[in-house]
């Protein structure tokens, strides 16, 4: 199961995702074990059926009709194991950069299965704000100003003199 | 001796009347008696009652002389009586009319002595009056100069006291209502300031949210993530 598991979250970042990606895994598995009706739909597949596809053969393979809801009933509670790093950012990123964001936070971080919660609030303006384990940190552009209040104020004032 | 006399008479007659009776009852009871011895006894009869006769008119005769006697000794005496009276009466009105005219003459000196004594306690009732007035009115006005004097003073300490107080309190109200100013003035320019800079994000977030472009964007999220790197806030 452990390699089934890091197979899925190697390239999967965010915790929206992950849920959304086992979802669909579950879905494909079942139809794909128990009927012949997968091929009819693959036509329709989205970017997540083409992710399954990307997960390889050999990767479905490993399911059969007697493990097949085992295996994913683990990793649905894997999932809810899974400890976020809530990030709040002042914009909606395309789904490419949340790939690019979410593997160079789990690079810099240390943190090999680290999953993203991302949350918008474009009060931000600009950066990001964090929140791990309870606790929240902004390192935003808001936070910065407000940091650095007094001297806006001051160089405001100036002007009003 | 008046009331004397008319019983006696009276009974001498009932007593005549009563035997005469008797007589005649005795010599119906004895008719049938001797003639003789009737005649007899009619004539110790008539003797007993010509002698009874003749004592009752000389009782009678006596009994009206010493009446007779007796109301003019009673008359003689009753005058004699009446002139003491008068003259003691007399007497008696003339000592009353003595006493009364000595009374008279010292109710009369009791009187005007009263008079005088009154007339002096008036005379010196109203020296007093007038002196105690002029003493009451001297301690009076003494006592309203002092009150005068002390009310004088007074009013000036208070006065004193009063504009010492109103100025402290004016100094302190002036005091606190700068306090206020102050503070209301630097809650103000607090409120400003706060203002200026959420206007300053407002204005950056409506602006810079369309301005900025993605890669900017990015470039100020991975700074951000960069920062908490070196914070190490993942740890």
């Amino acid at each position: 199961m452990n390699q089934l598991w890091d197979q899925i979250i190697t390239n999967t970042y965010t915790l929206k995702s992950l849920k959304n990606r086992l979802r669909i895994l579950r879905d494909y598995l079942t139809k794909q074990q128990f009927t012949n009706g997968v091929q009819d739909q693959d036509e329709k597949l989205t970017d997540e059926a083409q992710w399954i596809n990307s997960l390889g053969k050999d990767f479905l393979a490993k399911f059969n009709q007697h493990n097949i809801y085992s295996l994913l009933d683990e990793m649905e509670s894997e999932t809810s194991k899974q400890e976020p790093l809530t990030i709040f950012l002042a914009f909606e990123l395309p789904n490419e950069e949340i790939s690019k964001l979410g593997s160079w936070i789990r690079v810099n971080f240390g943190q090999k299965y680290l999953m993203l919660d991302i949350k918008y609030d474009p009060s931000l303006i600009g950066g990001c704000a964090l929140t791990w384990k309870g606790i929240y940190h902004d390192y935003s552009v808001k936070k910065k100003i407000e940091d650095n209040k007094q001297q806006v104020l001051e160089s405001f004032k100036t002007y009003l003199r | 001796m008046d009331f004397i006399l008319p019983p006696i008479l009276a009974a001498f007659g009932v007593t005549f009347t009563l035997l005469f009776i008797r007589e005649r009852k005795l010599r119906q009871k004895v008719a049938g008696q001797s003639s003789k011895e009737i005649e007899e006894n009619r004539q110790k009869g008539y003797q007993f009652l010509h002698q009874a006769i003749k004592k009752s008119q000389e009782i009678l005769s006596l009994s009206e002389t010493e009446s007779i006697k007796l109301i003019s000794e009673s008359k003689a005496n009753v005058g004699k009586i009446e002139e003491e009276h008068k003259a003691q009466l007399a007497q008696y009105v003339k000592q009353y009319e003595s006493m009364l005219s000595q009374t008279f003459t010292q109710a009369n000196q009791a009187i005007s002595s009263s008079i005088q004594t009154f007339s002096s306690f008036v005379k010196d009732l109203e020296k007093n009056s007038v002196e105690l007035e002029e003493t009451n009115q001297q301690a009076a006005q003494q006592r309203i100069e002092k009150m005068l004097d002390q009310l004088e003073t007074r009013l000036s300490d208070f006065l004193l006291e009063s504009e010492q107080k109103t100025t402290g309190s004016i100094e302190l109200e002036l005091q606190s209502v700068r306090q206020l100013i102050e503070s209301y003035k630097q809650q103000q320019f607090k409120l400003i300031d706060e203002n200026i800079v959420a206007m300053m994000e407002r204005t950056m977030a409506l602006v810079l949210g369309k301005r900025l472009s993605l890669k900017d964007q990015l470039d100020l999220i991975y700074e951000s993530l960069e920062k908490a790197k070196m914070e190490k806030f993942v740890a």
